[in-house]
């Protein structure tokens, strides 16, 4: 199980380097330079240059990347070059509004997409395909549009919830969760379907397994059939398939915080990018890939322990 | 004598190649027509829009403002008057074509690594999948929105191109899984012998393999793609005004939701039936890969259903009645053919019946009826199955449970399998003992231990803790028999549980069944293909063709002399000899093939195929008791034994 | 046919040094292997290296059919494999028609493909099902430049003397049923008439009567034809029926080879014995005897055999174990017009 963990942790600073990197080249791939962005159009060519060595801009690239890299290892995710805020210290802050709602949409959706499954997968017949159609279509729609749904009829309509705007939990609990209702579904509904699907598809199969059978013939009730034995089969995709379910609501959620202006890390991205402040481009996704990459792990461990077989990879 | 090799019989009549004449299979269900016909119209309407739109997309007419539907603009008018068809099908265009762009680029980056990493071996593969695992794990949008602003958010083409290079990684590893397993298949390693290069085996023989699998992957990620877009769109990264988008038409719609809510339908209602027909499109060319699976699944299970007594009987057992007899049993595909007719057996306590035949006799279905476990697409049409004089045929579900394990237990035929490999052995076996007998923890353990050694296990301390994968095929085979004891069960069924082992195994573990209905007295009912498997370990024999019994009788009868001319055709096609027989130059072969269910003949099922066949056996056949009491359902039956033992050619 | 000759390698002998002499008596072996070893999974890290194979040698002559038998595990199929260059050897040597195969290139072996062919055990999986019967059985003469009409006169030939008809050329796979699908697969190995063809389990997953038919069709071939054949088996009866010779394999290793008659009918190695009295005969009065001598021979199974020990490997399992037996493989020695590896056979 060490070996597998090793292994798994490995991979994932990998993964964070191979980001970092990449959002470095990215970043420097830019037309023009901060220096020109930040002093503005009237800036003379020697202004731009003498800004641009101040910041560092002019050094090789290798030069600024081991640079960069050795602050990052030590914590320090540089200033915004817009206003000079410390973006390790606002991602920090914004990180936890992204994250929350992330794992809340990853839960709700969990036990939501499990329920369905499992109702999917006993009753079969005309009730199966009803389900199969609707996580069809839910898992197409748009969770922006859906949102924007969700706002006009609960919040405007009914009146039953804020439309945007976010309230942390140490202000209020009740309140915190008012603000992130709306989101928290726009988000959740795909995800679900996809859950069910893969649940439904999972107990199936397992209920099919000649264990399963064997069981059976020796005169296991059916609840404990399914709902233990089963369920255990099947829960090991399922639990794959919410780690993929959290880097896809991770990344959507960039988008919802748009919509229904949540302080969180994709609020952080889009102002970073509509004002060309690299830094920041470069911190969000640091930490963005450091929080997905994390929680794979967590699930990749999961996993392993749930089916021993898998460690042997 | 030497039979010349015959002309093997005319291949089935030439059916087309599936898909070549007929409609494929995914547009016969009704989301592949929606998701296919959709996403054509579209495509058609995109292409020709300059054509047909009532205005240019970027007309405005700023005193029509808002406007809902009208006859001058079908879905109405935005915040600057422009009319909503137009633009939603200029946007439209641009939209599935950079969609297409991203699902193109992603296999065009991932089918040559996945060809190569599969044909190459180890390190090749080890390679290309790290970087996979890398890629796949970058969160995509924000990697995305990073390169948004390095180049800015108009070139869409671009975007959706570096989407492409993101999504291989998912392509290759959905893709790479299905390559290793084609090239796992024999006939790969045929055309290696054939002396066929790496790159041909890739192309002709791996690829074509993986076409369903790359049709469903790419209507998923086109599905992806056009979410992916209309969202970065929406957030105002895509292209630049005043060039329409669905992401940027809802992102304005969403300003004016308060205003005018309707005009948050048209553009989202287009872009989700996009999506929805893309997905569905991937679905059902799924489904037509899994056609099986689904047609099962529009049958809710069936209970059996019998023409017997409606009730059970009481449950006093009758003395001196066989502990197992099953009359007239019928068993069908559900709404369709018969599978097993006018199945009577009777079996005695401390007796071993075996059930032989070929594949698709029936002898499998016929086990499993006994057990209740029937799959749910056949059922039993009629016939009763007493057991201890308790009629089992028409019970439900509830009220066999309490006997399985109880009364009757199975034995399977794969033992890897049928124990659960997440446990160790000594898990499963005690949770069975203390289910059945109700005692703690210890005294399971120690029970099981005694089990262990009750089937012959020497060291059954270490095979507790042993995992199912980490035994051998006859000691997880003694382990299933442990279970199978486990609720003590008078009636054993085990269909074909020797197959998959070796065969001094299968020598051992036959032993093991002797000895256990010598000690225990519980009755077996042994299902197999093996006639040796027979002669071993059974005292009685039921011989089985195309659903129903031919010849049945005390295993030493029927093997030794066979009445019906099938029994004795098996035997003379069967290449074990004792040691004192004589190699024959060539196997009595029959010709023909066994009739499928639903093609039976009125007359004798084996007439086709039969050297002695004649014209009265084309009338219905009874099993009738011969002179030394086995049952046989040949007309000519008498009259070949006479011939035989006359010494003419017989069935023997 | 003279079994003196056709006993096998000649004890002590082991093997002439790869490719660097022709001996007149190699060349009339068609197929020679010896001192075959194969071992799996050296080199991948935390894994145990297997030995499948450990110094097998045989030969077989042109015309002749040789049986190679064992369980699961006995190392039968990576014998084959390793002949037909699906697996590579880690030692000794594979030579055919005196020429050196043991490490020829893809290259190479492509060339060769008229002389070496096989048949696989599955019928549903060995044979493309992308491409017609026709295609399929051209494609070893694609790898000669034979193409086109004589390609299609040599299928035409090929498919007919397996009794199907000119028909099936134009049909896929999936349009017949497994003994014909296995005729097929005969006929993919005859068409460029090969000097020697290996078949892996070629009937083990066909129904009683089908394989009697494919049985028959292989004796024809085998009383008509000259092909030298390795016939891979688990099962004693068929191999009894078709092979004029037999090699009986345990855990990679040789226990014994003989001719087919004396091997099945008196065993003189204990495991040889045991698969004998083991193979299941429909006749209750025979298995009743042959119960007999099981519950006489075998000694109580336990577990996951082990690997690697210096003894015999047979030595665990085996009723006249002793000591020298646990202690030192036993060599294969020369015993009545056989080979038994065992110390104490008579």
């Amino acid at each position: 199980m060490t070996g597998y963990l090793a292994r798994r942790a490995f991979l994932a600073l990998v993964t964070v380097l191979v980001a970092v990197v990449l959002s470095f080249l990215l970043v420097h791939l830019t037309p023009g330079s901060p220096g020109q962005l930040i002093l503005g159009a009237g800036a003379t060519k020697a202004q731009v240059a003498a800004k641009n060595s101040q910041i560092g801009w002019n050094q090789p690239l290798l030069t600024q990347l081991g640079r960069y890299l050795a602050s990052v290892a030590r914590g320090n995710l540089g200033t915004s070059i817009i206003d000079g805020h410390s973006i390790g210290g606002d991602l920090l802050q914004r990180l936890p509004v992204t994250g929350l709602t992330a794992v809340l949409a990853a839960a709700v959706s969990a036990v939501a997409g499990t329920g369905l499954g499992l109702f999917a997968a006993t009753r079969r017949g005309a009730v199966d395909r009803a389900v199969d159609t609707a996580s069809g279509v839910a898992l197409s729609l748009p969770a922006f549009w859906t949102g924007v749904l969700l706002v006009y009829v609960l919040s405007i309509k009914a009146g039953l919830l804020p439309a945007t705007g976010y309230v942390t939990p140490a202000q209020g609990l009740s309140e915190w969760l008012k603000s992130i209702t709306l989101p928290v579904i726009a988000l959740a509904i795909p995800a679900t379907a996809i859950v069910a699907r893969t649940a439904r598809a999972a107990l199936i199969q397992a209920l099919r397994e000649p264990h399963i059978q064997m069981l059976r013939s020796l005169g296991e009730a059916p609840w404990r059939l399914l709902l233990i034995h089963a369920l255990r089969s099947a829960s090991v995709p399922v639990v794959s398939v919410l780690g993929v379910q959290f880097v896809a609501l991770f990344s959507g959620s960039v988008i919802i915080e748009n919509l229904f202006g949540l302080p969180g890390l994709g609020q952080a991205a889009s102002n970073a990018i509509t004002s060309y402040d690299f830094p920041a481009v470069e911190g969000v996704v640091i930490v963005a890939s450091l929080v997905v990459v994390l929680v794979n792990l967590l699930l990749d461990v999961l996993v392993a322990g749930l089916d021993p077989r898998v460690r042997a990879r | 004598m030497s039979i010349t090799v015959e002309r093997a019989e005319a291949p089935p009549a030439a059916k087309p190649p599936a898909g070549r004449t007929r409609l494929p299979r995914f547009l016969r269900r009704p989301g592949g027509i929606f998701g296919a016909g959709w996403l054509l119209l579209l495509a058609l309407l995109s292409a020709t829009a300059p054509l047909w739109r009532p205005y240019g997309p970027d007309a405005q007419h700023l005193t029509g403002r808002l406007h809902g539907p009208s006859p001058s603009h079908w879905l109405g008018t935005d915040d600057l008057g422009r009319d909503i068809l137009t633009r939603i099908f200029t946007a439209s265009g641009p939209a599935l074509l950079a969609a297409a762009l991203s699902v193109a680029v992603a296999f065009a980056v991932a089918i040559p690594l996945v060809l190569a990493a599969a044909e190459y071996g180890h390190r090749v593969e080890r390679l290309t999948s790290r970087c996979a695992d890398v890629i796949l794990a970058l969160p995509a949008t924000i990697i995305l929105l990073a390169l948004i602003g390095a180049v800015g958010g108009g070139d869409t083409y671009l975007i959706m191109a570096a989407l492409g290079v993101l999504m291989a990684s998912v392509v290759y590893r959905t893709l790479l899984g299905v390559a290793q397993g084609l090239h796992h298949r024999l006939y790969v390693d045929a055309a290696r012998v054939d002396g066929v290069g790496p790159a041909r085996i890739g192309i002709r023989y791996v690829l074509p393999g993986m076409a369903t699998v790359t049709a469903v992957q790419a209507s998923q990620l086109f599905a992806a793609s056009i979410l992916i877009q209309s969202g970065l769109a929406f957030m105002g990264f895509g292209p630049a005004e005043p060039t329409p988008s669905w992401g940027g038409m809802i992102a304005t719609a969403s300003k004016y939701v308060y205003q005018d809510p309707w005009i948050m339908v048209p553009a989202g209602v287009v872009l989700a039936l996009t999506v929805i027909a893309a997905n569905m499109l991937g679905d059902a060319l799924a489904a037509a890969r899994h056609d099986q699976d689904h047609k099962r699944r529009r049958q809710p299970p069936r209970r059996a259903t019998a023409a017997a007594p409606t009730c059970p009987q009481p449950e006093s057992a009758v003395p001196g009645a066989p502990l197992l007899e099953v009359t007239d049993l019928s068993l069908e595909l559900t709404g369709g053919p018969r599978l097993v007719t006018g199945l009577t057996l009777s079996l005695d306590a401390g007796r071993v019946l075996g059930l032989v035949g070929e594949s698709g006799c029936g002898k499998t279905l016929t086990a499993l009826a006994l057990l209740g476990l029937l799959p749910p697409e056949v059922s039993s049409a009629s016939g009763s199955i007493r057991f201890e004089g308790r009629e089992l045929a028409g019970m439900g579900e509830r009220q066999l449970r309490p006997l399985r394990g109880r009364e009757l237990a199975m034995i399977p035929q794969d033992p890897m399998v049928a124990l659960d490999p997440l446990f160790t052995v000594g898990f499963q076996l005690a949770a069975q003992i203390r289910r059945f007998r109700r005692v703690g923890r210890k005294e399971a353990t120690r029970m099981a231990i005694a089990q262990l050694e009750r089937v012959g296990i020497g060291d059954p301390a270490r095979v507790l803790r042993a995992r199912p994968y980490e035994l051998s095929g006859g000691m997880a085979q003694r382990v299933t028999i442990a279970l199978a004891l486990t609720g003590e069960p008078r009636l054993l069924i085990a269909d074909e549980p020797t197959t998959a082992l070796d065969v001094t195994v299968q020598a051992e573990i036959l032993d093991l069944l002797r000895r256990l209905v010598e000690e225990t007295g519980v009755a077996v009912v042994i299902v197999s293909h093996d006639m040796g498997v027979i002669a071993d370990i059974c005292d009685e024999v039921a011989v089985m063709y195309a659903g129903h019994i031919v010849e049945q009788g005390p295993a030493a009868e029927v093997l030794e002399e066979p009445r019906h001319p099938y029994t004795g055709a098996l035997l003379a096609a069967n290449p074990h000899l004792a040691g004192d027989q004589a190699v024959p130059g060539r196997l009595l072969t029959i010709p023909g093939q066994v009739p499928a269910p639903g093609g039976w003949p009125t007359g004798c099922r084996f007439a086709a195929r039969c050297r002695f066949a004649q014209e009265r056996c084309n009338t219905p056949v009874e099993l009738a008791a011969d002179a030394n009491g086995t049952l046989v359902r040949c007309t000519r039956a008498k009259e070949l034994h006479e011939l035989r033992t006359a010494g003419r050619p017989g069935p023997g | 046919m003279n079994s003196e000759q056709q006993a096998g390698p000649v004890p002590g002998d082991r093997g002439a040094p790869e490719g660097s002499f022709v001996n007149k008596a190699f060349a009339e072996q068609a197929l020679t292997v010896r001192n075959l070893s194969v071992c799996y999974g050296s080199g991948r890290w935390r894994q145990q290296p297997v030995t499948a194979v450990e110094d097998v040698s045989f030969d077989i002559a042109a015309g002749e059919t040789v049986g190679l038998v064992g369980e699961s595990g006995s190392g039968k199929s990576t014998v084959a494999k390793a002949v037909l260059g699906l697996q590579r050897p880690s030692a000794g040597s594979i030579t055919l028609n005196g020429r050196d195969i043991t490490h020829i290139s893809v290259r190479q072996r492509r060339a060769m493909v008229t002389e070496l062919r096989a048949v696989f055990q599955d019928p549903f999986s060995s044979l493309s099902p992308f491409q017609t019967v026709g295609q399929t059985l051209a494609e070893p003469l694609r790898a000669q430049r034979i193409v086109d009409g004589r390609a299609r006169e040599l299928a035409a030939g090929a498919i007919t003397s397996v009794g199907l008809p000119e028909e099936a050329l134009s049909r896929y796979p999936h349009q017949f049923s497994g003994g014909q699908r296995q005729r097929i697969a005969l006929a993919r190995a005859l068409v460029c008439d090969p000097e020697a063809i290996v078949m892996d389990e070629p009937v083990s997953a066909l129904d009683l009567s089908t394989q009697a038919q494919v049985l028959n069709l292989l004796a024809e071939l085998r009383d008509r034809h000259r092909h030298a054949v390795l016939f891979v088996a688990h099962d004693l009866g068929v191999v009894r029926f078709l092979c004029q010779r037999v090699i009986v394999l345990y855990r990679g290793m040789v226990m014994e080879a003989g001719t087919a008659a004396d091997v099945t009918a008196q065993p003189k190695h204990p495991y040889s014995v045991a698969l004998t009295a083991a193979a299941p005969v429909p006749r209750p009065a025979e298995q009743a005897r042959r119960r007999a001598i099981r519950q006489a021979v075998t000694v109580q199974g336990g577990g996951r055999p082990e690997q690697g020990n210096a003894g015999c490997p047979f030595a665990a399992r085996c009723p006249s174990a002793t000591d020298v037996c646990r202690a030192q493989r036993p060599p294969l020695r020369a015993l009545d017009a056989r080979l038994v590896a065992c110390h104490h056979a008579r």
